[in-house]
């Protein structure tokens, strides 16, 4: 049964200078690794789809969201660790953007810990408060092998006024449950119809049991976030979404639920011969889209509004009212049509900014 | 090392050859006599002899297939040729073939043949010569053109004359004969653009995955309709680019029954607001409705005055909110 995992047959690739130790070390007890002339982002394409490159990041490791012209964004910042993911989701936005088939994981992540470290230092009032690895890999997908999550875990749990979100589709949390968090780290999943996670989400961990995973991380007391992501309108997807959140509300009753998102699938138009190619079988590009203000294709407005509908009405039924439920990426329209009114770009940062800052005082450093 | 540089002509061996033995080297449609080569060939002569290669026993024209044909149409029955060294490097053999053609110019048919036919027969050779055929830079060209090879006769011969582009060729030979074929057809009769004969591609392949159904099948079907049907009937008078939009229509609503059914419904509120023809409410056909825009056109203060008190009681109307504000679209 997938549980998110990476394939086993993963080819590590190693550049020279990240041999002898730190994350090649730890990945090296999975993976055997063989090493790899310096390499930069214009040579992953080269890769296949079974390779694992510990390259040198040379960019930024920390940096917004990119958000997306016209459409509100929430404001998390990205501490980026790595590229691609082995899921293969049928929607998956990384197809598009980066290029490169292979996962890769920045051997120089120790430089890249010591800037948050540094940034994080600085009062609240002059760093942003919200941070998130799931942006561009999947935050879990190798965590037991690189061990990351928890160098992450202890830096924010030593910091006042600073949440991590570590995001996935996956149920590798057991590792992690035993670890100091003190509150400020938000497990998030990725969820959506029972459905969707079935036929589109290729090797992600089954529905159940990533809300298994939910309730466990609930259990050890980290705060948990869901992100409804992409919303997939799919024969039945009123049922489907209201299945979704029954089982949520059977599995995480009394779990401190920081946020959810709830995003329509939207993609660039170059995605979908992308995704056609690799999996003809997926009718997701079917249904009928518009060219979104941002560029990307889009479920026409009144659709989306409906999807929102449901499932903050649904949300509203089970969850604590402290629970900030936003939108991801989009348009002030939806927001006023959806909740009857448009916090802007700076208010939705601002709400869940707040949020943040009780989740990390609940316990005290 | 250049192919072309140590091209030693003493190594090749002229013979009088029978036109009827000579086999196509390159694969190609059946070139077509010229009448302005036939017209030189007789008047002149053939002033270079055809280039040949001997392999497994038969022989192969590397280059001169057109002259070939233009002496058969001319009742020749033998020509000279230049038989290739056997010692001759497979590459520079190659290499030499190509620059001979290519100084006639290859049409976009004939490249995607002979680079799908070096692709599949020489493929440690052939990326090492696509830059003499246009294909060095582009893996995407190099793709289309390999695909566009597949397609028919029909196919070939629209994209030889350049009623069908490359990336659009390359799609349909991918398709199944009976939706290729119509496809086509279809472009043939209304001759839509690149851009537009790619749109089609797509809206058919969406409904034909969404219907279960074969781009063939939904074509037919669109076609049988009486409007569109009447409309090519009666092509010549109607225009070909009113037929195309007609049919682009019918195919776009079929691909978009809830946006067509969403922009249809917001079409009649803004019919139902009344305004002059000088007040212009326009509507994002995409309903994303980030902002909406008023276009007025005024000779004067008097007039503008005129339309300022029509746009204030426009305010003031149920039906102007409602047009705005429905969340339902």
């Amino acid at each position: 049964m997938a549980d998110g995992a990476p394939p086993s047959g993963l080819r590590l690739l190693v550049e020279d200078e990240f041999l002898p130790g730190g994350l090649a070390a730890s990945l090296a007890r999975a993976f055997s690794p063989r090493p790899l002339a310096p390499v930069g982002p214009a040579d992953y394409p080269r890769f296949e789809r079974r390779d694992l490159l510990l390259t040198r990041h040379r960019g930024q490791f920390i940096k917004p969201c990119p958000g997306t012209l016209n459409y509100n964004c929430c404001g998390l910042q990205i501490f980026h660790f790595g590229l691609g993911c082995t899921l293969g989701c049928r929607y998956c936005i990384l197809e598009a953007y980066l290029g490169s088939r292979a996962l890769v994981l920045f051997g120089n992540i120790d430089e890249g810990l010591d800037q948050l470290a540094a940034l994080l230092d600085r009062p609240p009032a002059a760093r942003p408060l919200r941070f998130g690895t799931g942006e561009f890999t999947d935050s879990l997908l190798l965590d037991r092998h690189s061990g990351l999550a928890a160098r992450l875990i202890k830096i924010f749990a030593g910091r006042r006024e600073a949440v991590l979100e570590l995001k996935t589709k996956t149920d590798q949390v057991d590792h992690l449950l035993n670890l100091p968090h003190l509150g400020r780290t938000v497990i998030s999943f990725s969820v959506n119809a029972p459905l969707v996670c079935r036929s589109e989400e290729g090797g992600a961990a089954p529905l159940e049991a990533r809300l298994a995973a939910a309730r466990r991380a609930a259990a050890a007391g980290f705060p948990i976030g869901l992100h409804f992501d992409p919303l997939i309108l799919h024969p039945g997807w009123e049922d489907g979404y209201r299945e979704t959140l029954a089982l949520i509300d059977g599995r995480l009753k009394g779990a401190e639920l920081a946020w959810v998102s709830l995003g329509g699938f939207r993609y660039l138009p170059a995605l979908k011969e992308v995704m056609l190619a690799r999996f003809p079988g997926t009718g997701i590009y079917d249904a009928e889209f518009v060219v979104g203000g941002d560029g990307k294709m889009r479920y026409p407005r009144p659709l989306r509004t409906r999807l929102y509908r449901l499932l903050v009405s649904g949300l509203r039924k089970i969850l604590p009212p402290e629970t900030v439920i936003y939108l991801c990426m989009e348009s002030p329209r939806l927001w006023r049509d959806v909740f009857g009114r448009d916090p802007g770009s700076e208010g939705l940062t601002a709400a869940l900014d707040r949020r943040a800052r009780q989740l990390a005082a609940r316990c005290p450093a | 090392m250049n192919p072309l540089s140590d091209y030693e002509p003493a190594a090749w061996k002229l013979r009088d050859l029978e036109l009827a033995d000579l086999e196509p080297f390159w694969p190609s449609a059946p070139p077509r006599p010229r009448e302005d080569l036939q017209a030189s060939i007789a008047e002149l002569g053939l002033i270079r002899p055809l280039w040949v290669l001997e392999e497994g026993g038969r022989l192969k024209i590397l280059a001169g297939a057109r002259r070939r044909a233009a002496l058969l149409a001319l009742g020749r029955r033998r020509a000279p040729a230049l038989t290739a060294p056997p010692e001759l490097p497979r590459e520079r053999l190659l290499a030499l073939a190509l620059a001979d053609n290519l100084q006639r110019g290859l049409n976009p048919a004939e490249t995607a043949l002979i680079w799908r036919f070096l692709q599949d027969q020489e493929p440690a050779l052939a990326p090492r010569l696509a830059p003499q055929l246009g294909l060095g830079q582009s893996p995407r060209l190099r793709a289309w053109s390999y695909d566009a090879a597949a397609l028919p006769d029909k196919g070939l011969a629209a994209l030889a004359d350049d009623r069908l582009d490359l990336e659009n060729a390359a799609r349909l030979a991918g398709w199944e004969a009976e939706s290729r074929d119509k496809a086509l057809d279809l472009f043939e009769r209304l001759r839509p653009s690149k851009q537009k004969k790619r749109e089609w591609l797509n809206w058919l392949e969406d409904l034909a995955r969404r219907e279960k159904s074969s781009p063939a099948r939904i074509l037919g079907e669109l076609e049988a309709e009486p409007e569109i049907r009447a409309a090519c009937e009666d092509l010549e008078r109607l225009g070909r680019s009113k037929v195309e939009e007609l049919f682009r229509r019918r195919l776009w609503r079929r691909r978009h029954p809830i946006l067509n059914e969403l922009l249809l419904r917001r079409e009649a509120r803004r019919a139902a607001l009344a305004l002059p023809q000088d007040i212009r409410l326009e509507l994002d056909p995409g309903l994303e409705d980030l902002e909406f825009n008023l276009r007025l056109s005024f000779t004067g203060p008097a007039d503008f005055e005129r339309q300022l008190k029509v746009l204030a009681a426009l305010a003031a109307k149920d039906d102007f909110k409602r047009l705005l504000d429905d969340a339902d679209g």
